[in-house]
């Protein structure tokens, strides 16, 4: 509540409910209801829908959060009611906002409320955290998750094409990408594989991150032949890794997908800097139970 | 989980949800075959591989009213189960199972389907391990 109150319109009353809480106007056409850590996660578009009770083809704006998770708005305008609906994503679950007035005068005052709650209401997922982050993923592949934030996509007619794509979460540190192909070729050693020649690091050019590949050749515990690509991208703050497994038939056109999936990443960031005194006290209270 | 697989008509599929394995795979694959079925009858289990390589295990039953194959398809932990009914066959020995055993291959037909026509189906289904409504990506949230 204490966080939440910091939102709280002058003329509004703080009220928790079962499943987040409310600000609640004295005009009952007007409110703002938070529905916190929604489950399973849901694509933007059928949220809003159900929370509109229709679908709509109302386009919403992506965006991110101020602690770069990924969010969307939408607005609602008609002659009976006016609002704002915003999403933010976690990493497993999502806060809804919806906010509404009958009221016209209101309703810049109601969208600019929703829009802070949605944006700017830490989730306490921590910022410098393992995380997902937004590429375009293989067309035509299937997909699994693995612990919960590892994605491996299987190419098509897997698994007697033993092509797959992996997608690491990405870390909060700064690695060195000598250091990341150091760390991953020993896990690969774990799980059975015998290296047999390498080639790399070489540099690759991508739009948003630096980026270094390696090249590994062995085979798995079973003799069946490996070839693995890493691509280690990074900048100052984060560090990517996306893994090709292949068996060697089709190199060329799977690592131009490998290629295509890690120009596509997008660096996680953040809509505003947190340089201000004020926004120093917010964070404080972050560790104070809500 | 859901599993692309057509049957010959007049077959009936049924096919289930993603399975983590946490029981035995034999037992839960002869439970299957046996659901809601009069007087079923096991056949031995027999493995297989898909088109695309996806190993599979089945196990044929005959029941008081037909025949039946249930299929287990695997990948690492996850499980995928199909179950296929066929209506009115006879208990000929010919058509498959007599005695709880069951025929490498059956040469009687019920309305047009065979049950070999059948497992030849279930080599042919094609995974799709993603569980209903899970997201493994940002860019499945804002399609």
């Amino acid at each position: 509540m204490l966080l939440a109150s910091l939102y709280l319109p002058a003329d509004a009353h703080f009220e928790a409910t079962s499943d987040g809480f409310a600000f609640v106007f004295a005009d009952p056409t007007t409110r703002i209801q938070v529905y916190e850590r929604l489950v399973p996660l849901r694509g933007a578009r059928e949220i809003f829908d159900a929370a509109l009770g229709a679908p709509t083809t109302i386009p919403y704006r992506e965006c991110l959060t101020r602690a770069g998770e990924h969010a969307a708005l939408l607005g609602v305008a008609t002659t009976a009611r006016h609002g704002l609906l915003g999403v933010a994503y976690g990493d497993d679950s999502y806060r809804l906002v919806v906010g509404h007035t009958t009221d016209v005068t209101r309703a810049g005052d109601i969208a600019a409320c929703v829009r802070r709650l949605t944006l700017e209401l830490p989730m306490g997922l921590g910022d410098d955290r393992r995380r997902r982050y937004r590429y375009s993923p293989p067309a035509g592949w299937r997909s699994l998750t693995r612990h919960g934030l590892i994605t491996e996509w299987f190419a098509p007619k897997f698994p007697s094409n033993p092509t797959m794509i992996t997608v690491f979460p990405s870390s909060p540190l700064r690695e060195l990408p000598s250091r990341a192909f150091d760390r991953n070729i020993h896990e690969m050693r774990w799980g059975g594989f015998s290296e047999r020649s390498s080639a790399g690091p070489l540099a690759l050019a991508m739009p948003q991150l630096q980026a270094e590949e390696m090249h590994f050749v062995g085979t798995w515990r079973d003799g069946a032949p490996a070839y693995v690509d890493l691509v280690v991208l990074f900048d100052t703050a984060r560090t990517y890794i996306v893994r090709l497994d292949h068996d060697g038939t089709h190199t060329d056109e799977y690592r131009a997908v490998l290629y295509d999936l890690a120009r596509s990443v997008q660096p996680i960031g953040r809509t505003a800097t947190q340089a201000s005194a004020g926004a120093a006290a917010a964070r404080a209270l972050l560790h104070v139970a809500d | 989980m859901r599993v692309a697989l057509s049957v010959p008509s007049p077959a009936r599929l049924t096919t289930g949800p993603l399975l983590v394995s946490s029981t035995d795979d034999d037992m839960l694959l002869d439970t299957l075959a046996k659901r809601d079925a009069e007087d079923p009858v096991l056949g031995p289990r027999s493995n297989a591989r898909t088109h695309d390589g996806w190993p599979f295990t089945m196990v044929r039953a005959c029941t008081a009213t037909g025949e039946r194959v249930a299929a287990m398809y695997r990948f690492g932990a996850w499980r995928g189960y199909v179950l296929v009914e066929l209506d009115g066959a006879s208990n000929d020995a010919s058509m498959g199972v007599s005695n709880g055993e069951a025929n490498g291959a059956s040469n009687g037909e019920a309305n047009g389907a065979s049950v070999a026509d059948i497992i030849a189906a279930l080599s042919t289904a094609s995974p799709d391990w993603r569980g209903d409504g899970e997201v493994h990506c940002i860019a499945e949230l804002f399609e």
